[in-house]
């Protein structure tokens, strides 16, 4: 333990703060065409990025060392946690995790500035002085409200308080790295369209520069929400996996915008339209990111995420402020210069689908942030606080989501500027009917197979308002199932034309036309593959419809049948180890058919740091089907009795196979577009291995939950073959299972 | 570090003041004011340009090494050491730079003045031309919407070129000196010849052989002989569809 650590770490936020700002002074003033300071704003943005990088590992090293000397240290660890999870404190708590998100931009800064070497020199001044405001605000935030190394006011204690139990697993430690890759990354495209503003040039040149980069971003986004998704489904114990929680929503912001901005960018690449619009919607994901921190760090909306109240709201207020002000001011005083050069032409254009789905992105982002932050404004103008239930926000924005998938898979059979009616016929048909068909199948099979086509739901409010969303609440499952048929058509057809034509030129062998025609056209076809894995997502989300719940009482020996399962409890199990006492629920499993299907066992653990607060570990029998999930109440071990929530989840898993899908879609658009005689043959391998890095990276975030699955079915639930006993007593449900599949 | 960076070897690059893009040149005196460090002479100054680009990988090895024989704890420190170092090492030479110590001003200039953005436009425009071909091939597109996008993208991709040529004629001309002089130093050409001098000055490109030209058969307009496309009609002057065209975008 080094004993100036405190200082050393305090003295290097208040260092890299003086450097960001000297780096910040020399690329303002190569703004005004001098080589030289550009070449010293580009060391100094290098020498500035080392310095956070140093400082975070002094904050790591504070860790390992068990420094109980640093609060924040105190506060989030303590001696019995392994070395992991020592690590993952860094962003367990407010103030470790804002010096994680400089240290990510930091990263970003300096890949930016090695990637602009010898390119985009008109515009390289102030994306560097950008992305140091954003860093000396972060600077700023810590060093006067929120230091990591600030010391404990009473002493340092013998031993911390360690981690929160919640954040203790696998999801912890991956869920907000890659979030916060995808809030930072989009710090990168912000600042180009703060260069593009600034500087006047506001044709092709940036929308060019931060296509991959925006790219990037939203797939860090993805991945951080698929994973903050089955976090909360394994780990909150409610059954579900999305609960429109204020830090979810906050999340899921901007990761809408960057959705509308990565098809609105088309349009200005090929047609010049839409400028403000792209240049409004990239500022808008940077501000939500930003909106989203706040969210998570200030503790103004109550949420499972939330640290506790602290001063930090109101730098960020101001921060946001500035944002929101800075881009509104520059976009007005640009205005004469983004005129659009082209205009729709027919409402059967891409053009127009892409405005479309724009405006229902757009609109769902409204929707989203006016709700989340509800609470706020009711307070201020009500004065109530008003909170906003997740019946709420499931009845609305299954419209919006379900009007934003259509538009998805009509959007690819559109030409530009318009479709003409021979395209329509031959682009439609086949979609369209399959969509169609499926309708029709789904309506006359569906309930026999427990998939009914129509699931009556109760009206969430009153009026004809409420009639009608009721009944498009009631039709929700056979629109999904037949718009997901109309996707995977859309996206299997647009995959077949071109492969036809391909060969039609070229006389290849179908495989090796596939390949060529990916190849030539990565962004497009990768596209495809992430509408894929998006529908498979939404089949996922579609089996909420018909997923059946109840909850029981049960003593050792009785059984409970649920959705046809049949769940018997053979009793209560105490283990023990250093950190934590657990109390498992040993339940058999028998499925349908009759057969055995092993035992789950869901658990009680209190954590000897935090014994007032036992945590819930659930229990989930998992296949493509559906899954069962288990969750135990309460459990009394001297009377052998128990209370189970018992979870049937259809389709679930396909949201995880969507989201791989997405990773690798979006990695095929992401792979460098650079000729081999245009950077030579080493400069290609360096930027395919960093491309690849970057994929295999996305790859092992969004796959890691797999092989937390066989973890956690190993050493939480082990589910081992065990006979039925006969004689099981008679279940009593305190509450019939809700919803019926058969 | 400390490569010779006297007024007469580094002078400043008429090119460097030439472009739009980093016109100042008042720099170029800045840059040669300083004297080489003492000491150090080239060798040793590769010596530590090396060691400096090898440093953080020498870091992260020592780290793993001592994390797996001495614990998690002196790996950490370690790295942290190395980041340290790396940025008192940047931000050594950024005032360096800025102090004229360093030649990097100047060779940073070069590069800043080549086209950078302009190559990825022009990309991105080739790529929206293989696009449209691609989507014309689909039928997902009229003839005269083809049309009419294809001379607006021509039209761009005409002005990024232009722009292109513009930024690189500084660096093309002393290309064609140097060719030149090497010629002559090995008797190929006839230093000093005035009308090829006075032909590049105008810009002018030599006109290719009369056999490499090409007559477009639908409209009969003459075109140069690589061309796959007549600059007048836009029809193919192959009748084999070219494997490129296929499939070939980016969106």
């Amino acid at each position: 333990m080094l004993q100036s650590m405190p200082d050393l770490g305090t003295s290097l936020l208040l260092t890299a703060l003086v450097l960001a700002g000297y780096t910040f002074a020399l690329a303002v003033a190569s703004a005004n065409g001098r080589p030289r300071m550009l070449a010293a704003a580009r060391l100094a943005a290098y020498g500035t990025s080392s310095l956070i990088a140093t400082t975070i590992l002094v904050l790591a090293y504070a860790f390992v060392s068990h420094d109980f000397r640093i609060s924040y240290v105190a506060r989030y660890s303590d001696r019995s946690m392994p070395v992991g999870y020592l690590i993952a404190a860094l962003w367990g708590g407010q103030d470790g995790s804002l010096l994680w998100w400089l240290f990510l931009l930091s990263g970003f800064t300096a890949s930016v500035v090695f990637w602009l070497r010898g390119r985009y020199v008109a515009l390289q001044p102030y994306v560097i002085a950008t992305l140091m405001v954003i860093t000396m605000f972060f600077e700023v935030v810590m060093i006067f409200a929120a230091d990591p190394f600030a010391t404990n006011t009473f002493g340092t204690p013998m031993d911390g308080s360690g981690l929160n139990p919640l954040l203790q697993n696998i999801y912890m430690t991956i869920h907000p790295p890659s979030l916060y890759m995808g809030f930072v990354a989009c710090s990168v495209p912000f600042a180009f369209a703060m260069a593009a503003l600034i500087s006047g040039r506001l044709d092709n040149e940036w929308i060019v520069a931060v296509r991959q980069w925006m790219l990037l971003a939203w797939l860090f986004l993805s991945i951080g929400n698929a994973l903050g998704m089955l976090w909360a489904y394994v780990e909150l114990g409610w059954g579900g996996y999305w609960a429109w929680d204020p830090v979810e929503n906050a999340s899921l912001l901007p990761w809408l915008s960057a959705t509308a901005y990565v098809h609105s960018t088309m349009l200005q690449e090929r047609r010049s339209m839409v400028k403000i619009w792209n240049l409004f919607l990239i500022s808008l994901t940077f501000f939500l990111t930003i909106f989203g921190t706040f969210l998570t760090r200030s503790g103004v909306i109550a949420s499972v995420h939330s640290f506790a109240q602290s001063e930090i709201g109101t730098y960020f207020l101001w921060f946001l402020g500035f944002i929101a002000a800075t881009s509104a001011a520059l976009i007005v005083w640009r205005l004469p210069r983004l005129r659009a050069e082209a205009s729709i032409e027919s409402p059967w254009s891409r053009e127009a689908a892409f405005v479309a789905n724009n405006w229902a992105l757009l609109g769902a982002t409204v929707f989203v942030a006016v709700a989340t932050t509800f609470p706020i404004t009711s307070k201020a103008l009500l004065h109530e606080t008003v909170t906003v239930g997740p019946t709420f926000f499931n009845r609305w924005m299954v419209p919006v989501g379900l009007t934003i998938f259509l538009l998805m898979g009509l959007a690819p059979l559109f030409g530009w500027r318009k479709t003409s009616p021979k395209a329509v016929r031959t682009g439609f048909v086949f979609p369209l009917g399959a969509a169609l068909l499926t309708a029709v199948v789904h309506a006359a099979v569906g309930h026999r197979f427990g998939y009914p086509a129509i699931v009556v739901s109760d009206p969430v409010v009153s009026g004809p308002v409420g009639s009608v969303l009721q009944r498009v609440g009631s039709t929700v499952p056979v629109i999904t199932s037949s718009l997901a048929a109309l996707n995977l058509t859309v996206v299997i057809q647009e995959f077949w034309r071109g492969v036809m034509a391909r060969r039609k030129a070229t006389g290849e062998n179908p495989l090796a036309a596939l390949v060529g025609l990916v190849g030539k056209a990565r962004r497009r076809y990768g596209g495809y593959v992430v509408h894929f894995g998006i529908t498979l997502m939404f089949i996922g989300f579609l089996g909420q419809a018909w997923g059946v719940r109840g909850e029981v009482s049960l003593k050792a020996g009785e059984s409970y049948t649920i959705d046809g399962i049949t769940l018997r409890f053979t009793g209560v199990r105490h283990e023990a180890d250093t950190a934590k006492e657990m109390l498992f629920a040993d339940i058999a499993v028998t499925d349908r058919s009759g057969k055995d299907r092993g035992v789950l066992s869901p658990a009680k653990f209190a954590y000897r740091s935090r014994p007032d607060q036992p945590t819930t570990e659930i229990a989930v029998l998992h296949s493509m089907r559906e899954d069962l999930y288990l969750v135990v109440g309460s459990v009394d071990q001297a009377a052998g009795r128990m209370t189970l929530q018992a979870h049937v989840n259809p389709l679930v898993s396909w949201i995880w196979v969507g989201v791989i899908v997405l990773v690798f879609g979006a990695a095929i658009s992401l792979w460098p577009e650079v000729s081999l005689s245009q950077v030579g043959a080493w400069g290609y391998a360096r930027m395919a291995a960093t491309t690849l890095a970057g994929t295999l990276l996305a790859l092992l975030l969004a796959a890691l939950p797999a092989s937390a699955y066989a973890f956690g079915g190993q050493s939480r639930w082990t589910a081992r073959p065990q006979a039925t006993a006969s004689g099981a007593a008679q279940a009593a449900p305190i509450q019939a299972p809700s919803g019926s599949r058969r | 570090m400390s490569k010779k960076t006297s007024k007469g070897t580094h002078p400043a690059k008429p090119s460097a003041a030439a472009t739009p893009s980093a016109p100042s040149s008042s720099t170029a005196p800045e840059a040669g004011a300083r004297m080489p460090a003492p000491g150090l002479d080239e060798k040793a100054s590769r010596v530590l340009h090396a060691a400096r680009r090898w440093f953080p990988a020498a870091g992260i090895v020592l780290a793993i090494v001592l994390g797996s024989t001495h614990g998690v704890g002196l790996a950490v420190l370690v790295l942290a050491a190395t980041a340290l170092l790396l940025a008192v090492s940047a931000i050594w030479a950024s005032l360096q730079v800025l102090a004229g110590d360093r030649p990097e001003g100047i060779e940073h200039a070069i590069p800043l003045t080549l086209a950078g953005g302009e190559i990825e436009q022009k990309a991105s425009l080739l790529r929206a031309l293989k696009d449209l071909e691609f989507e014309r091939s689909l039928g997902k597109i009229s003839e005269q919407d083809y049309e009419d996008l294809k001379r607006t993208y021509r039209a761009r991709a005409k002005q990024v070129l232009q722009q292109l040529d513009k930024q690189n004629e500084a660096a093309r001309r002393e290309a064609e000196r140097l060719a030149d002089e090497y010629l002559a130093s090995r008797g190929l050409v006839q230093k000093g010849n005035d009308a090829s001098e006075a032909a590049r000055d105008a810009g002018a490109r030599p006109e290719p052989a009369l056999q490499d030209r090409r007559v477009c058969g639908a409209c009969g307009t003459d075109n140069e002989g690589d061309a796959r496309f007549c600059k007048k009609c836009g029809s193919p002057m192959n009748a084999k569809v070219d494997e490129s065209e296929v499939g070939s975008d980016a969106s």
